[in-house]
């Protein structure tokens, strides 16, 4: 099980992760931050479950993760800055943090896969999940999730992108403890660096974004748009290139041609 | 060309806030600049079958309905993000609301999704929907009004 004490030694941070919540088991990590009646309101709380029973993708697709064996959590951003220009910047830096964590400590070369997926050797280990509850026209809460692949070495079932863990790339079980501590870290920087400094952010994600200037489609539901990963703008956006000139796209499945 | 050398001082760019550095050293001389360029953007649509029309008509068409018919007891709910708007949780799944539905403050009324942000939209107040001004599906555009709500 999750020793928390080793945990709080390797945190670094100044409030991401002070407030801790641990548990067993859950319906959703996400959905429990997001639900006000829970009372939850410090900025950067986290909270971690040992299973999830109804885990979450985007568009209500399945998480399914071994108890015990991945880290699947949840961060509460609650303070009033995130809500503005710097938003989807923030929700790169999630992505950003969780591959730098696993290049630090294990070696391994992470790619990231637009809008926030994290990839080794092409296979998908981590997925973000963002989500927000606005009152009218006004965001209340925010919330990232994040479902990191570690000691789980089977997955069963159907997947659009292969799933993979640390353990099957790094070659051992590995502490979950420190990988953690260390992602929390790195997002609380890479947070203030996005209110302050949003470019740079951008930029260090570009960087292991290694479709662009390739070629790709892009599917949402049954529509498949064709072109040239031509960049990623300041604000996050997709530019696809092709013969009608450069679309800017903000959501679909992004795969190479 | 020590290519890793070059690699470094990439790298010392990229973390840093400067946007040109210039190295000179035994007759090799390294320019690395930053500067994000300006990007034309030709069309501004998303995945839709006709996106260029569409995104012109959008405005027009949802601004005069606005004038004419907000009256007082009317309240609009606008878009917080700039995004994709849908009336359903997942594809297959049934409208969060329909014209005619009472609604009350927490209602879920919509999502708006972004870059993989769903952004779920609740009702701040009590009333009836009258109107619903988005297609399930369609892009929406920061502020852009949703829905319709008749307070009393």
């Amino acid at each position: 099980m999750f020793n928390i004490e080793v945990f709080d030694i390797k945190l670094n941070t100044d409030f991401i992760g002070r407030n801790f919540i641990y548990v067993e088991e859950i319906d959703s990590t996400n959905s429990y931050l997001l639900n006000k009646s829970n009372k939850v309101k410090a900025d950067g709380t986290v909270i971690l479950a040992e299973k999830q029973n109804r885990g979450r993708g985007r568009k209500d697709r399945s998480w399914y993760s071994n108890k015990g064996q991945n880290l699947t959590l949840s961060i509460l951003l609650a303070d009033k800055r995130y809500f503005g220009k710097s938003l989807n910047t923030i929700n790169f830096a999630v992505s950003l943090a969780v591959a730098e964590a696993i290049e630090n400590m294990f070696q391994l070369r992470t790619e990231l896969k637009w809008p926030n997926d994290v990839l080794v050797n092409k296979r998908k280990i981590a997925g973000i999940l963002f989500e927000s509850i606005s009152a009218g026209s006004k965001i209340e809460r925010l919330v990232a999730g994040i479902g990191l692949n570690v000691n789980q070495t089977l997955f069963q079932g159907q997947f659009s992108i292969e799933p993979t863990s640390i353990k099957l790339e790094f070659g051992e079980s590995v502490e979950r403890e420190r990988l953690l501590a260390d992602i929390l870290n790195i997002f609380e920087e890479l947070l203030q660096q996005s209110l302050l400094n949003p470019a740079v952010t951008m930029n260090d994600w570009k960087l292991r974004c290694r479709m662009i200037g390739e070629k790709i489609s892009i599917a949402e539901g049954n529509e498949s748009r064709y072109g040239i990963f031509e960049d990623i703008d300041d604000d996050g956006f997709l530019l696809l290139k092709s013969k009608k000139g450069i679309e800017r796209i903000h959501y679909g499945d992004v795969s190479l041609r | 060309m020590d290519l890793n050398l070059i690699k470094r001082l990439v790298k010392i760019v990229n973390s840093s806030d400067i946007t040109d550095l210039e190295v000179q050293e035994d007759g090799l001389k390294v320019k690395i600049s930053k500067k994000i360029r300006g990007t034309q953007i030709v069309t501004h649509s998303h995945l839709q079958p006709a996106p260029v029309q569409e995104a012109a008509k959008a405005q027009p068409e949802t601004l005069p309905a606005e004038i004419e018919s907000k009256t007082e007891n009317q309240h609009e709910i606008k878009s917080p993000i700039v995004g994709t708007f849908y009336r359903a949780p997942a594809p297959d799944a049934d409208p969060y609301v329909q014209i005619g539905d009472i609604v009350s403050p927490g209602t879920v009324l919509c999502i708006v999704e972004a870059m993989k942000l769903m952004n779920e939209i609740e009702s701040d107040v009590s009333g009836k929907i009258i109107k619903i001004l988005v297609e399930n599906g369609k892009p929406v555009e920061y502020s852009q009004p949703l829905f319709l709500i008749q307070t009393a």
